[in-house]
Parts: structure tokens; sequence; C-alpha cells
């Protein structure tokens, strides 16, 4: 493992947490039950 | 997992995601569900995510060299240095692809952020085309062109195929990102056009928000136009920096609409006006981003500017006709929703210019895609005969005689220039009217009086620039004939061509924009400084932040100006030489003198080429050399030599005897001319025999013939010192060469010119014919050396030119120079090609000015800005 690999690895594991945390606020959203308006961070 | 398989499962990912965000996005605009429109604003914020996942593993694939992935392999291999590594990122079409889905994934994310927590129809759609548009090139990728694609059986090749050398190049590396954002960020004015026009929402309030967006599109394809430029006219070799090429046609088609736009959305911002045009001008730009693509594929494939089959041309083409029919029906339904609140007042008008501006824009699109396209269509004998009939018909008609088209029509850039030119100086002369021009709001007497003051500064500005640009020639025109001034001036003036007269309306008009902006700034900040007190510098930062629309568009007409300018100047008077050219000849050029020095050999192992450097002395004619530079010579000749002023910037140096000025000028010529590419292996005194090897072995690779032209160097002395001086032989095997020397004295002179290094003492040296006694030598600190080169690519069948220019602020000299292979001579293309930093400047002027207005700008300074500032009508 080098420093790169590690820092690839760090930047992966961020980005994709992001995009599973809008994802999952997407579907938060849905239905009767939704957040409304300004359901965001 | 591998990387290969983890990218494939994320573009799938990818694709879904962009897919749900679509169908989310229709239904919720559809139906008015503010639940589904926010959802899919978050959907498409995950997608940029996803897609920068996506980006960061193809470029980790291609800087750990994995190539079992085939784009890997195809475009970098592992001697590629990493600068050109991340480069190649977007080098060929599939990462060119990826580039496209990861910038418009995550526009369109940044887009959706802005606009969190609105779940109205209009965003839903405006959601809805960019997701869907996503979805399209994510399509293409999975089944068309995979930059994740691995080879099927093996494992794949050791080592890939490297990177095409046209694009190692830090100014094509960096050509196409700018040129690819500016192209992929013309889908968000787009989408919220159709945002609008779908949910009928006439405020305008959609062309407010997509300001910075149109900006930043139309700066980056801007940029992306004049780095082009900038790399054509250092690298390419043929002397220009604008072809009319298919793709630099293609890449211009957006950037005259959406020049259109930016001034629609003003006068709609202004009142209300021209609403229709500015949606259809979102629409159109956007098709002609997607035409441009389909056009050429070059931004999406390798094989620069050509015109190959790609598997991606069905989809481009459907896209094309889907994106036409959806937005054109639209924009017909809501017709009657977008009717301007106003009509437009008077052809004196703002307005007005708005509109006769779109009209020459849409005259050129028109112009320059029949160009391009023609050539194409009428390939197919079809198209061809259909011509000729029509042609025919017409002929018969007019009664003239008619000749049959036998082959495709070829158009080129005379066509272009000759169709546009006029065009242009009809733009730039709106460009310089049109912001005199009141808008309906401030037709008041102030305003009047100030736009006629600033008109008739304006066209005396014009008018005087005119008369100083006709004087400078006729007086020179009068020294040479002897006329009168006047005479010579009228002579001058009656028998310009239309390039000459183009050159003359521009720098009129251009100065007339210049002087109008200069004019319209000074006013208003004299205005502010009398009401508010201020300094200059301050009162001018106030008025800016208060208006930037009036004032940044001031500064971006002047750097427009400036490169109307530089066409002007490129298309009126450049001046160009074709010569093949021996060793110390010289060719002049608009007052200068560039003599051939000769060949030199260079080689980069870590950019893997070699080149082959031509050397020339560029002097102005009747430079001649200082008295220090002559002392500097005397000083290291021997006792009892003469120097003496020569022939321009030569010296002539006079030896007490022949065989002294000999041995000197032999020993001055090995340093200098075959030191530098050759070693000396081995001498044989008795015999007078000496082997020759080139220096750097690892030349001949890539150049296999110089060393046939190192042969010819040293046969050159040999001829200069008579017949049957040196005889010259190469191994059969050893690239290496025996020379045997008649006279033991020159021998000498030759080993130890070999063993020493060049002699800083002199540039050149040649003796003087019919007097063997005497040496002409050009000593150092006269004139400048200019090296242009063409370098060979071990990895690469094609060879690259390095121009070489002496940039100056009235014209640049330019020389592009292919030594010919094996033998002594140069082909050189030199040309005087004025006002080209003009053009630059004029360019970055642009580019900077954008840069500032598409920021957010901080909130306006309270307080009396200035007496036209009621011009400006909030909505």
């Amino acid at each position: 493992m080098t420093g790169m690999d590690v820092l690839f690895a760090l930047s992966m594991a961020a980005v994709l947490t992001l995009a599973i945390r809008d994802l999952l606020r997407g579907l938060g959203e849905l239905g009767p039950g939704g957040r409304g308006p300004g359901g965001q961070a | 997992m591998g990387v290969a398989a983890l990218g494939q499962l994320l573009v799938m990912i990818l694709l879904g995601v962009t897919s749900l965000a679509t169908v989310l996005a229709v239904i919720g605009a559809l139906r008015k569900r503010e639940d589904l429109v926010r959802a899919a604003g978050w959907g498409t914020r995950a997608a940029g995510w996803l897609s920068v996942a996506t980006a960061l593993l193809l470029l980790r694939a291609i800087l750990t060299h994995d190539f079992r992935i085939q784009y890997v392999a195809q475009y970098t291999d592992t001697s590629l240095p990493v600068f050109y590594l991340l480069t190649a990122f977007w080098g060929g079409e599939k990462g060119a692809l990826a580039f496209w889905v990861t910038a418009l994934a995550l526009l369109s994310a940044v887009w959706a952020r802005s606009r969190r927590g609105d779940g109205s129809p209009e965003t839903g759609w405006a959601l809805g085309v960019l997701s869907a548009t996503t979805s399209f090139f994510l399509v293409l990728m999975v089944f068309a062109s995979h930059p994740f694609e691995t080879f099927s059986a093996s494992g794949g090749p050791a080592d890939g195929n490297g990177l095409n050398p046209l694009l190692q190049n830090p100014l094509m590396a960096v050509h196409p990102p700018p040129q690819l954002l500016g192209f992929i960020a013309y889908a968000v004015p787009f989408a919220m056009a159709f945002g609008a026009l779908a949910a009928g929402r006439a405020d305008g309030s959609w062309s407010r928000r997509a300001r910075p967006w149109s900006l930043f599109a139309w700066g980056m394809l801007t940029a992306g136009l004049v780095v082009g430029e900038l790399w054509s006219y250092l690298e390419l070799g043929w002397g220009g920096y604008w072809g009319w090429d298919p793709v630099e046609n293609a890449a211009l088609l957006p950037w005259l609409t959406g020049t259109a736009m930016l001034h629609t959305a003003s006068a709609e911002y202004r009142g209300g006006h021209l609403r229709r045009w500015n949606l259809a001008l979102a629409g159109i730009t956007f098709w002609l981003t997607l035409f441009a693509t389909f056009l050429t594929r070059s931004q999406l494939i390798q094989s620069l500017h050509s015109f190959t089959g790609s598997a991606l041309t069905p989809f481009f083409l459907w896209s094309l006709v889907v994106t036409a029919a959806v937005f054109g029906g639209l924009l017909a339904r809501r017709w009657k929703t977008f009717a301007p609140r106003d009509a437009i007042v008077g052809w004196t008008s703002r307005e007005a210019a708005v509109l006769a501006q779109i009209g020459l824009l849409l005259m050129m699109v028109f112009v320059v895609m029949w160009g391009t396209l023609l050539p194409k269509f009428s390939e197919s004998p079809a198209v061809l005969g259909g011509m000729n009939r029509v042609l025919g018909a017409v002929a018969a008609i007019t009664g003239r005689e008619f000749v049959p088209l036998s082959g495709a029509i070829q158009v080129g850039p005379e066509w272009f220039n000759r169709v546009i030119g006029p065009l242009g100086i009809a733009l730039l002369a709106l460009t310089a009217v049109g912001p005199l021009l009141p808008n309906r709001a401030s037709v008041g007497a102030e305003g009047r009086r100030l736009a006629w003051r600033t008109a008739l500064i304006g066209v005396a500005v014009a008018l005087g620039l005119l008369a100083l640009l006709v004087g400078i020639r006729g007086r020179a025109l009068a020294i040479v004939s002897g006329l009168s001034w006047a005479r010579a001036s009228w002579i001058y003036l009656s028998g310009l061509s239309w390039p000459g007269i183009y050159g003359l309306a521009a720098a009129a008009f251009a100065g007339m924009t210049v002087a109008v902006a200069a004019q319209d700034w000074v006013a208003t900040v004299r205005a502010r400084r009398r009401s508010a007190g201020e300094s200059w510098r301050r009162a001018a930062g106030v008025v800016f932040r208060a208006n930037p629309r009036r004032f940044g568009g001031h500064l971006v007409h002047v750097g427009v100006a400036l490169t109307f300018l530089g066409y002007a100047g490129a298309a009126g008077k450049i001046v160009r030489k074709d010569v093949v050219l021996d060793r110390m000849d010289a060719v002049t050029l608009g007052g200068r003198e560039i003599r051939f020095l000769g060949t030199a050999e260079s080689w980069n192992p870590a950019e893997n080429f070699g080149a082959l450097q031509a050397r020339f002395l560029v002097t102005h004619l009747g430079e001649r050399p200082s008295s220090e530079a002559q002392d500097r010579l005397r000083a290291v000749l021997p006792a009892g030599v003469a120097v003496e002023p020569g022939d321009g910037a030569f010296l002539r140096v006079s030896f007490p005897d022949e065989s002294r000025a000999r041995a000197w000028w032999v020993r001055a010529r090995a340093a200098a001319e075959l030191a530098p590419s050759l070693s000396l292996m081995a001498s044989d005194p008795s015999r007078c025999v000496l082997r020759l090897a080139p220096r750097i072995p690892g030349i001949l690779r890539v150049v296999p013939e110089s060393f046939q032209r190192m042969g010819e160097a040293i046969q050159a002395i040999g001829r200069d010192l008579g017949e049957g001086a040196i005889s010259v032989s190469s191994g059969r095997r050893d690239p290496v060469w025996t020379v045997t020397v008649r006279d033991p004295e020159v021998f000498e002179a030759l080993v130890e010119g070999l063993s020493g290094t060049g002699d800083p003492a002199w540039v050149a040296v040649r003796p003087v014919e019919g007097d063997a006694a005497r040496v002409d030598v050009i000593p150092p600190g006269v004139g400048r050396l200019m090296t242009p080169e063409v370098r060979f690519y071990l990895r690469s069948e094609n060879p690259t030119t390095e121009v070489a220019i002496e940039p100056g602020f009235w014209s640049d000299l330019y020389l592009a120079a292919t030594p010919a292979r094996g033998v002594g001579s140069v082909n050189l293309t030199a040309m005087d090609h004025p006002m080209m930093t003009v053009l630059w400047l004029g360019a970055l002027v642009v580019l900077v000015v954008t840069a500032v207005l598409a920021w957010p700008l901080p909130a306006p300074v309270p307080g009396p800005v200035a007496v036209r500032q009621a011009e400006e009508v909030p909505s």
C-alpha cells in the first residue's frame, strides 16, 4: 500500500458515502411521509 | 474485484440512478408532486458523487498502468510523464465520453443543489432534461464505447501504445477540458429554458438564473477556441491559427448562438423583450453542441480532425432529431404564453440592435454549416446529381453556359473568409453602435444627449484612425514614388483589395467600440465622483459593481474589438515566403534578414522524441556588429590578423596568408558545426585519418537520416576547401564516418575543432569566395538565434513541428522549417504575422472579464451611482 493507494481508497470511500447519503435523502422525500420543503443538509 | 469490473458496476449504478431521477422528475413535474421532484434532485446530486467515483477509478487505472483495460493500453504507455498520463483521461473517445459524463453529472448536481428544496414543475422538467442527457451519454458509454472495457482473454499487453504525439503538448493537453466543458455546460441553460417552457412560467426568472451558467459555458467555449487557435499557431506549422477545419467550425457554431443568447438574456432582463428568441437560442445552442459532437466526434475520438466511422453516429443522429422535435414542439405550443411584454420601439433601440445581431450570427451559423456540410454531402452521387439538375435548370433560364459538377465540392478557407468577412465587419459595427442605442427605459433627454456625444466621439475616433492608417501607407508610397502625400494616399486607397478594405473597416469600428466603451465609463465614473465625492478608483469599482452587465459588457466588447483588429491585421497583410535555403543562405522578410546557419539534432529520452533543429540568425536589415563585438573577436584571433566591417552582420577577417586562414576557419567550423553532433572516436595523424561517430546514438533510432546529414556537414567543409581535400566514407555496419584529409594542417585543425567545444567568439563562419586569406565571421551579439524544429517520436510515425516565433506588438516573425533529410538544406516558411499580440491580448481580456462576470458579485453599493443608472430596470 503506497500513499497514493491510501489516498485513492479514502477518496473513493468518501465519495461513495456522500452518494449513498444523497440517495437515502432522496428516498426519504418520497411519499406522503416525506420530509417536505427544506429537507436537506 | 478488479478495477475494470468495479468501473463497469459503477457505470451501471450511475445509469440506474440517472434514469430513475429522470423518471421521478418527469412524473413529479407532470403530476405536480413536489416530493418526487425533490427526490429527483437528491438523485441528481448522488449521481454527481457517483460520477466522481467513476472518474477517480479511470484515473487510477491510467496512473497505475492497468493495461488490461483497453482504453489505458490504447492511449498511454509506461514511459509517458505523469502530466500526459493525466491528460490521457480525455485523449481518446472513451475517455472523452467519461469526461463528458462526469462533467455533466457534476454540473447537474451543482444546479440541483442551487434549487434544493424546490419541488416546482419547472425545476422538475429541468432536472428531467439534465438527468436524461446524462443518461443518454451513459447509454453511449455502456453500449458503444465503454472506457472500462477489458481485453477478452489475455491479460492485456505488457506496455501500451502511448499518447498521440500531437497531444503531447501542454496547449493541446489542456485544450479539450474547456472546449468540452463549454459544450457540456450549455445543457444547463437549455434545461432551464425547457423547464420554464414546459411549466409555462414566462416571468423571465429562468433567464436571470441561467446567466452565470451561460457566461460559464460561453467563457469555456471561448477559452477552448482560443487555446485551439494558439496551439494551431504555435504547433502545426502551417502558418495560421484558424483553418476552417470541420472541427473548428463545429466548435464555433454553438459559440455564435451562445453569443446571441447572452444579448437576448440582457434584453429580456431589461424589459421582457426577445423572450422567445432567448428560449429558442438556448435550444439551438444546446442542439448545436450535440450537432458539433456528432459532426466531428473528434472531441470524442482519438483521430484528430478526421471523419472515421464511430459506433456513436446513429445515437447522435437520433438525439438531434428528438431534441429538435421535442423542444421545437414545446416552443410552438407555448408561443403565445411567451409573447414579449412590449413591442420593440423603433429600429434605433438597443433591442433592434440585438435582433440585428441575432440575424447576423444566425447567418454566420448557416454559412459555416453550409460550408462544412456541403463537401461531405456532395460526395454522394445522388446529391451531386440533384445539384446538377438544379444548376442546369437555373443556367437554362438565365441563358448562361453550364458546366456540370463532376466531383465533391471543395470549400476552402478563402471561401469562408470571403463570406464571413463582411458579416464579421457588420457584427463589429453593431458592437460599436449597439451600446449607444437607448433601450425603452432610458429614452430621456439626458440619456439621448449623452448617447449623441458618445456617438460623435466614437465616429471621430474611427475616422481619425482611418485617416491615420491611410496616411501612414500613403506616406510610405509617397517616399517611394515621389508623388505628393495626398495623391499617394488616394492611390493607395483606390487600389485597396477586399481584405485591405475589411482591415480598414475593422480598425475603424474597433476604434469606435473602444471609444464608446471608454466614454461611457468615464462619463459614469465622473458622475459618481461628483455625487459621492469618491476617488477615481473607488468610483470605477462602485460603478462596475452596480451595473456589471453594462460595464463588463463594455470590457468584453473592447476585448472582442482587439481580437477583430488581430484578425483584420492577419487578413490584410501577412507576408509569407516559402524557400529552400542552403547553409549560410539568407532570405529577407519585412525588414529582416533570416540566415540559415545549419541543422542540429537533439534527443529527449524523457519524452521519447528526437528533434532535427534548424538554426537561423535573424538580423534587422542594416544591423551591424558593435565595436565591442569586434574587440571580442580580435581578442581570440591570432596576432597579425585584421578585423573590419564586412557585408551586413559579417565581420571580414584578413589573415596574413591562405594556410593560416584555412586552418582557422576549419577549426572554427569543426567546433561549431561538427562537434555538437559528432564525436572523435579515433585519429591517425600519420595517415591523416579520423573516425567520427554520432554523439547521441539514440537520435538514429528516430531519425536514421540524420547520420547522412552529419556526413553532409563534413563534406560541406570539404567542398569549401576544394576538390579532393577531404574524402568521406561510412562504415558498412556501424554508424561511423571515416574522414581522410590531404593536408596535415587541415587535419590538425579538424581534430582541434572536434576536441574543443563551440567557441563563443563567433556565430557563423564562412570563407570568402575567391580570396582564400579572408574569412567572414558573424560575432555573437548580432541578431537573434531562432530554432524551429521537427520532432520525431519513438512510438509514432507522425513527426510534429515546433515553430519559432519572435513576438512583437505590431507583428510576429514566424518560422517553420523542415530540414531536408539527409542533405544540408532546409525548407523554410517565414511569415510576418501582423497584430497577433493584439489578437491574444483581446482574447485574454474577453476571458478575464467573462470569468469576473460569471462569478457572483457582491450586492451593489447603495447610494447614487450615475445619471444613466436609471437605465437598468429590475423586473
